[in-house]
């Protein structure tokens, strides 16, 4: 450890996740946390835990999901709890407090994710010897002992506990395979992760990284394409994309909306799989496997055939408003998300873009005359080209030769004086900047340790390492990932001074 | 869904009238007797992107009507419509007018200029009334919500968050608003089935007592092993489940139940914003008739990036419409988005005015405040916050009042506090003196 691995905020389980843990540790069908308060997100992401807080009305949600829970697995008996707690079946009413104490222990391990000390066991026995005392049975010690164990912070927070501020330490097997389950899976470790972090065996970066590889190959895995990249891309509302239906009609609706998603978490998922660089996911072949959005892609004449994520109806939907096009939200699309580069916000009272019908004038003609004023034009220079030379793909990513009764005219000029004619040439030349590997790089960062990479000091090392140990601007995707996984930032914390 | 959670513990669908246990704090009889003679109330409602300024009223006298007001035409006799300053929303820099102004809000205090790590706010005017009227309800606050934004809005540097959130416990503690008023209703609700017995209630609360202590006790321990801010935030559990505990205390008294109306366990509106509104504000109403809570925030949308308003006919987000200067389309969109806030706000206090309370109307006790993140939304002005406030004595509604220019809100949120009984003698960054003009 030669690089400061810095802080990752104590987290607690974001919607996604408690219900994704649940399931796996209950094999519930309850998903309670959809009643639950709106995940806070930073950075872009609804993971981060500096801004998660648990006021009391959280907490009582938690408290109220947990005893029904906690009654939905003690209908099935101690048995159900024993298996869902991987320990032999006991008998309560037979065996007494032993058998009590074997299944609540065996629990705890599962849903506190790491085994559970002697002294934490014993505080939630005492809440089920109360229960006894109350003149509860087995299994009414059981029930709240579970819900008991549901409530408790070890489950509802991934704590790593700092005994030496400032100092920097290794984390523990079952702090790395936390981490590691709820990157990929959004959710509690699987048996095998918990295997090997009870063997010890996650202590060797080789390990880290061979499981994450097998847990990106596991149908769970899902969960990091659609949380990281979904988040990432700005595609999490798509669904709910408004669309001006006096203007499109049918053409748009809620099946349409999954399937341009899920052509672009395709996309990533197979980049993932393929382990391809990041610097393709704007040049690579479009393969339209659902039939709604064949037809809505349709084949007109002289549209270039669809390649990378800039022709994906995902995105030039989630760049429009509903009743048209938004040059200037596409261009600063591409320039904050896909090259990490946000344009400075505009100076404050600027004029807006008069309205298209008065005048006549296209709307590069307005966007053109707003970038007359100097002001204006400093930034306007950066990202207006650019979502001008997207203008061929309509509000909902449909191929367009004309707009408002003119030839489209999607050529033009990018900041560093390269020219194109239109949007194959434009996305051809993005595709060129070295500045998307970058940023898939620090996405992944911000996303898997809740910090902006400027937040610690030796993050940009941090992140130029990260970027360089998988592969520099070729990088591939699950390069990253394991790259990521297997570096200090991940497998160490330093404590809070 | 949520509504498969505790309904054996709960009453769903029709309106029914019920024993509600009463609630007494550790205070004693004298303090139970006077929190019931004089209930007060405080609910805050952020209606994003401004008002539309040229029919919202600008002089001092009778409340005008236009067709902004019109809707408060049947309770405007306990209304005031004014502008006031908020200096803390006025981003340093000049950019970032929603998200800081969204963070000042409630709060007047200065928002930092941060994401993640960094965000700090203040405590909001509803906090700082929970955290006195909490002594008397079972339920501390509530923090809602109808249309929920997107997570990435973060704006000029100013974290998504700031704009997402109304209400603050404290300048780390935003408090996220539920989305969902059927899963609000279970736990306002929750414990008051008339049809279990006093054994199983008590047997039911100690349980409850018993996770809850196990939880305190738990949070504190596990807060020792962790660096100062990942601790701060098991010290949040910690308070959280103190404020919980406090209500499970048995009444004196216990049996001798007040009645009151809860209404049917709200539905799931769909995209239907207005409906779900007005199914949110049946929901205050309730609340405050079973005296479950006397603190309510409700966060009607973020107001940048754009929030659709379809669901009124209208075709621009409602953050591009409140651009409208020199287009007429957007102006018109922007009217109705706006004239929609004051219905809503309307709605509520025409249902809480239909409800006796005492010598008059729950509206009597309710002291309701909506303000917005900017006031002029074309220049992202601060210094004329539209702000419309509800409620009877010692407000003297009917009236609109023109305060000098740079008069702050935070003196009026001052003046909220003190009427509903908070004994607070400043607020946020500016909030000084009341403002005596309220009260006539």
């Amino acid at each position: 450890m030669d690089l400061d691995p810095g802080r990752v905020a104590l987290r607690r389980l974001n919607r996604a996740e408690y219900d994704n843990t649940v399931r796996d540790l209950l094999g519930t069908g309850l998903r309670p946390a959809q009643g639950f308060a709106v995940d806070p997100a930073a950075l872009g992401f609804d993971n981060n835990g500096d801004v998660q807080a648990v006021g009391a009305i959280q907490l009582e949600h938690y408290e109220n999901a947990a005893q029904a829970l906690a009654d939905e697995v003690l209908a099935g008996g101690a048995a159900r709890l024993a298996q869902v707690a991987r320990v032999p079946a006991c008998d309560p009413a037979r065996e007494g407090r032993a058998c009590v104490a074997r299944l609540v222990s065996g629990f705890a391990r599962r849903a506190w994710r790491r085994p559970p000390a002697a002294d934490e066991i014993g505080r939630v026995m005492a809440v089920a010897d109360g229960e006894q005392r109350r003149g509860g049975d087995g299994l009414a010690q059981l029930r709240l002992a579970v819900a008991v164990v549901l409530t408790s912070p070890h489950f509802l927070f991934r704590a790593e506990p700092d005994p030496r501020p400032g100092a920097v330490r290794a984390l523990d097997d079952h702090e790395v395979a936390s981490r590691l389950s709820y990157l990929i899976y959004a959710s509690m470790p699987d048996d095998p992760l918990f295997a090997a972090a009870d063997a010890g065996k996650l202590r060797t970066p080789a390990e880290v990284r061979a499981q994450a590889a097998r847990m990106l190959a596991d149908p769970r895995g899902a969960a990091f394409v659609a949380s990281f990249a979904g988040q990432w891309l700005e595609l999490a509302g798509l669904e709910d994309h408004d669309v001006d239906p006096a203007l499109f009609g049918r053409s748009f609706d809620r099946a349409l909306a999954t399937a341009m998603k899920s052509e672009t978490l395709g996309l990533f998922a197979e980049f993932v799989r393929g382990d391809r660089p990041a610097q393709e996911l704007l040049s690579a072949p479009s393969m339209v496997a659902d039939a709604r959005l064949a037809q809505h892609y349709g084949a007109p004449a002289g549209a270039p055939p669809r390649r990378g994520l800039l022709t994906h109806a995902s995105v030039l939907t989630a760049t429009s408003a509903a009743n048209g096009t938004n040059p200037v939200a596409r261009g600063q699309w591409v320039l904050s998300r896909l090259f990490c580069a946000p344009p400075p916000p505009p100076p404050p009272d600027i004029p807006d873009l008069p309205d298209a019908t008065p005048t006549g004038k296209t709307l590069r003609d307005r966007l053109e005359a707003h970038r007359t004023n100097p002001v204006c034009a400093a930034c306007h220079r950066l990202f207006d080209p650019i979502g001008l030379g997207l203008e061929n793909y309509d509000a909902i990513g449909r191929w367009r030769a004309m707009d408002a009764g003119e030839v489209i005219d999607a050529s033009g000029e990018l900041i560093d004086g390269t020219r194109f004619a239109g949007p194959a040439e434009l996305i051809a030349a993005l595709a060129r900047d070295p500045r998307l590997s970058a940023c898939v790089a620090e996405q992944l960062f911000i996303y898997a340790l809740g910090r902006a990479p400027a937040a610690a000091p030796a993050d940009a090392a941090n992140l130029a390492r990260l970027q360089a140990g998988a592969g520099g601007a070729a990088a591939g995707v699950r390069s990253l990932i394991s790259t990521l996984v297997e570096s200090d930032v991940f497998r160490m914390r330093r404590g809070e001074p | 869904m949520t509504g498969r959670f505790g309904r054996r513990r709960i009453l769903g669908g029709a309106a029914v009238a019920m024993a509600l246990p009463p609630f007494a704090s550790l205070m004693g009889r004298r303090v139970y007797a006077q929190a019931q003679a004089a209930r007060k109330r405080v609910v805050t409602i952020f209606a994003p992107n401004g008002m539309y300024l040229p029919q919202w009223p600008k002089t001092t006298g009778p409340l005008p009507m236009t067709p902004l007001t019109a809707p408060l035409e049947p309770i405007k006799s306990k209304v005031i419509v004014t502008n006031l300053a908020n200096a803390a929303a006025e981003p340093p820099g000049g950019a970032g007018d929603h998200a800081c102004g969204a963070g000042a809000a409630f709060s007047c205090v200065p928002p930092a200029k941060a994401d993640g790590a960094g965000i700090r706010a203040g405590i909001t005017v509803d906090q700082v009334a929970a955290a006195h009227l909490k002594q008397f309800t079972r339920v501390a606050s509530v923090q809602l919500g109808i249309l929920q934004g997107k997570q990435a809005c973060a704006e000029a540097g100013y974290g998504c968050l700031y704009s997402n959130t109304l209400s603050w416990a404290g300048d780390k503690q935003p408090l996220a608003p539920v989305m969902n008023p059927a899963a609000v209703f279970d736990q306002l609700f929750a414990g008051f089935d008339p049809t279990e017995s006093d054994a199983a209630r008590q047997a039911r609360q100690a349980r409850r007592t018993s996770v809850l202590d196990y939880v305190r006790e738990e949070a504190a321990l596990l807060a020792r092993k962790l660096g100062r801010s990942d601790a701060a935030k098991l010290e949040q559990v910690v308070t959280s489940v103190r404020e919980i505990e406090k209500r499970l205390q048995p009444p004196p008294g216990a049996g001798a139940g007040n009645k009151c109306a809860v209404g049917a366990r709200p539905g799931d509106a769909g995209t239907d914003y207005n409906a779900k509104a007005r199914l949110v504000n049946d929901l205050i109403v309730a609340a405050f008739q079973c005296d479950v809570t006397r603190v309510v925030s409700n966060h009607i949308a973020p107001p940048f990036p754009d929030v659709s308003y379809r669901f009124l006919g209208v075709s621009p987000g409602h953050h591009a419409a409140s651009h409208y200067k020199g287009n007429a389309g957007k102006e018109e969109a922007y009217k109705k988005t706006c004239l929609w806030h004051m219905e809503i706000f309307a709605d509520l206090c025409r249902k809480l005015d239909a409800v006796r309370e005492d010598a008059g109307t729950l509206l009597d006790g309710t002291f309701i405040v909506q303000s917005s993140d900017v006031g002029d939304s074309n220049g992202h002005s601060h210094h004329d916050t539209t702000v419309v406030v509800a409620g009877g004595p010692p407000f003297k509604g009917g009236r609109s009042i023109a305060y000098p220019r740079g008069t702050p809100v935070a003196s009026l949120f001052l003046s909220v506090l003190q009427a509903a009984g908070v004994p607070a003698t400043k607020f946020g960054s500016d909030g000084t003196t009341p403002l005596a003009a309220l009260t006539g």
